[in-house]
């Protein structure tokens, strides 16, 4: 299939391709931002959401670090600060590679190893200044709030566990003074770093409460975004099946139209020339005296051309039966009911001429289905055959026999298809019930044409145009 | 006098067949060969007797189901019997037209006798065809 096909129409405004989504912030190359790692919030969304907070975590670290340096330099010059200030330092090149992750879509990884990172930091500033718990608790307790988001159900649980276990560690050291360090530090220095840190970790908190509305907002924008599309590409897809099935409505119009030229240029040509062997053949024997050997023999003849002029007439109706194009449907059937070879009973309601296509789809359909009679119901079997025109001008048919009928499933096979390629071809539809030993029922209808030119003057036959 | 046949058919072979055959047939008495149903009409409308139409089915121009109606509403006497390849559409056809209708192929003087006869019994006819006319 065509790409082009799948583009709608220009004339229709509601198909046209959905403005680009508004997005904040640099486009990351990520994965598209259907395939989410957790749920239905869209990936590239996750992944700015978590580089905001990872950028507020860095500003954190350095006011900490300028701190830090302030008092080793200052206040205290312990080892401990020293270790405290290396590590904070090292932990921001982790902070690099954790930027990088988000920016590749790894969002569910980057954030999980920025939580393990800030507590792991944490607990260690807990075992060189215990005071510090104060600040730190709702840092940890911020963390876990900030790492939700990223996470699937089952890596939240875990994650649950293991702040679980943070926490009770955060108890437990703050009870113990390893370094000594609180005594060291004087209050006015622990007073606006424990503040500090306090409102880093409701900072953060806050900025997610912040994110998780604009996430809210952002999965609703999408979601609406996503109908729109998804109703462009189901009114495409009508839009496509309708052309389709006027494509094929054309293809089998044309090969009706090239059937009835083959009819009618065998009218034309053949069977007139063939006509008038025949004509000729009679004449030359009747003049003959009554004892001439040659009567005979110009008889033998006369019925040679008469048997190849029914054989011919049998091929042109076969191609396309003149009495359908110029009758309609009602003779046309009478005349297919009396020449199938079992009893039937037609009950045939006279209907409005329709256009060529439709009585054609309609006459092949009942021609079809009668021959399947013939072959498949077996010996003594009889056909019923109706056509009738509903109030809304939809053609009814049915052909019903009392045959051996067949399982259901199995059915006609190549027949039934080219049946329902014809019938739906022109908006109509087939069903077809059978089962052994009771026989097949075939039901059709044909729609009113859409537009009211199904008066018999618009499909007058060619009868008079010879082309 | 012997009944004036019109054949009306659009294809020379045929049409020239269908003259030959009514030439041959003793008891008719061909007046002319024509392409139309139009031309058969005018034929039919100026008759001073009534004629023996002969018309084809399908011919261009009005056709010959029109043409045998219109002759037939003329009410001047004439017999319109209807031919054509097709039996199925011919007999459709000439039935709903209340009209004879033979196939193209088996057209014979005979058969064009008997129908005549049953519209115009004669002596001549009578010994022609055997049949038993019928009293009007």
């Amino acid at each position: 299939m065509s790409g082009d096909l799948l583009l709608p129409p220009p004339r229709e405004p509601s198909l046209a391709p959905p403005p680009p989504l508004a997005t904040s912030g640099p486009v990351l190359p990520t994965r598209s931002a259907s395939s989410t790692e957790a749920g239905a919030i869209p990936q590239d969304h996750l992944a700015e959401r978590l580089m905001r907070s990872l950028r507020f975590s860095t500003a954190g670290a350095a006011v900490g670090i300028t701190g830090m340096a302030l008092i080793y330099t200052f206040v205290v010059s312990s080892p401990w600060i020293l270790v405290m200030l290396v590590l904070s330092a090292l932990y921001q090149i982790v902070h690099v590679w954790l930027r990088r992750q988000c920016r590749r879509g790894r969002v569910t990884t980057a954030a999980l190893w920025c939580c393990a990172g800030d507590w792991l930091l944490s607990l260690l500033a807990l075992i060189i200044v215990p005071v510090f718990a104060v600040a730190l608790v709702p840092h940890v307790i911020g963390r876990l709030i900030s790492t939700m988001p990223y996470l699937d159900r089952r890596a939240l649980k875990r994650l649950l566990l293991v702040a679980l276990a943070v926490a009770a560690t955060v108890g437990a050291l703050s009870q113990v003074d390893f370094v000594g360090l609180d005594d060291a530090l004087p209050l006015w220095v622990l007073v606006p770093f424990v503040a500090a840190l306090l409102t880093l970790g409701v900072g953060n908190v806050v900025l997610d409460l912040w994110q998780n509305s604009a996430t809210l907002h952002e999965t609703a924008h999408r979601a609406l975004e996503a109908n729109v599309t998804l109703r462009a590409s189901q009114s495409a897809l009508a839009h496509q099946a309708e052309e389709l099935r006027r494509s094929r409505a054309r293809v089998l119009a044309a090969a009706d139209d090239e059937r009835r030229r083959v009819e009618r240029d065998l009218h034309d040509g053949v069977q007139q020339t063939l006509t008038a062997l025949c004509l000729n053949v009679s004449v030359l024997r009747q003049r003959q005296p009554q004892d001439s050997p040659l009567r005979d023999e110009l008889a033998k003849l006369e019925d040679l051309a008469q048997e190849t002029m029914t054989e011919l007439r049998d091929v042109a109706h076969g191609i396309y039966p003149p009495v359908l194009a110029s009758q309609g449907l009602g003779p046309a059937l009478a005349a297919v009911a009396r020449r199938t070879r079992v009893p039937v009973r037609a009950e045939l309601a006279p209907v409005r001429r329709r256009a060529p296509d439709l009585e054609a789809a309609v006459y092949f359909c009942v021609r079809e289905a009668l021959q399947n009679v013939e072959k498949h119901a077996g010996s003594g079997a009889a056909a019923e055959l109706t056509l009738l025109e509903g109030d809304d001008g939809a053609l009814h048919f049915s052909v019903t026999d009392s045959g051996r009928g067949f399982e259901p499933g199995r059915g006609y096979g190549h027949g039934l298809t080219n049946m329902r390629d014809r019938v739906s071809a022109v908006g109509g539809a087939l069903s077809l019930e059978s089962r052994p030993g009771a026989g097949v029922r075939l039901d059709g209808c044909v729609p009113a044409p859409p537009t009211g030119n199904s008066e018999p003057s618009a499909v007058r036959w060619d009868c008079n145009s010879v082309a | 006098m012997p009944p004036g046949v019109v054949i009306a058919d659009d294809h020379a072979g045929a049409r020239q067949a269908a003259c030959a055959l009514v030439e041959a047939t003793s008891g008719l008495r061909l007046v002319g060969g024509v392409a139309s149903g139009e031309e058969a009409l005018a034929l039919a409308s100026c008759a001073p007797a009534p004629l023996l139409l002969v018309i084809d089915l399908r011919m261009p121009g009005m056709g010959g189901a029109e043409a045998a109606r219109r002759a037939r509403d003329l009410e001047r006497g004439h017999v319109v019997v209807l031919v054509s390849t097709d039996n199925e559409l011919g007999v459709s056809l000439a039935d709903g037209l209340g009209l004879d209708f033979v196939s193209k192929s088996r057209l014979t003087g005979r058969r064009l006798l008997e129908i005549w006869s049953m519209y115009y019994p004669c002596r001549d006819c009578r010994e022609l065809t055997g049949l038993v006319a019928f009293s009007p």
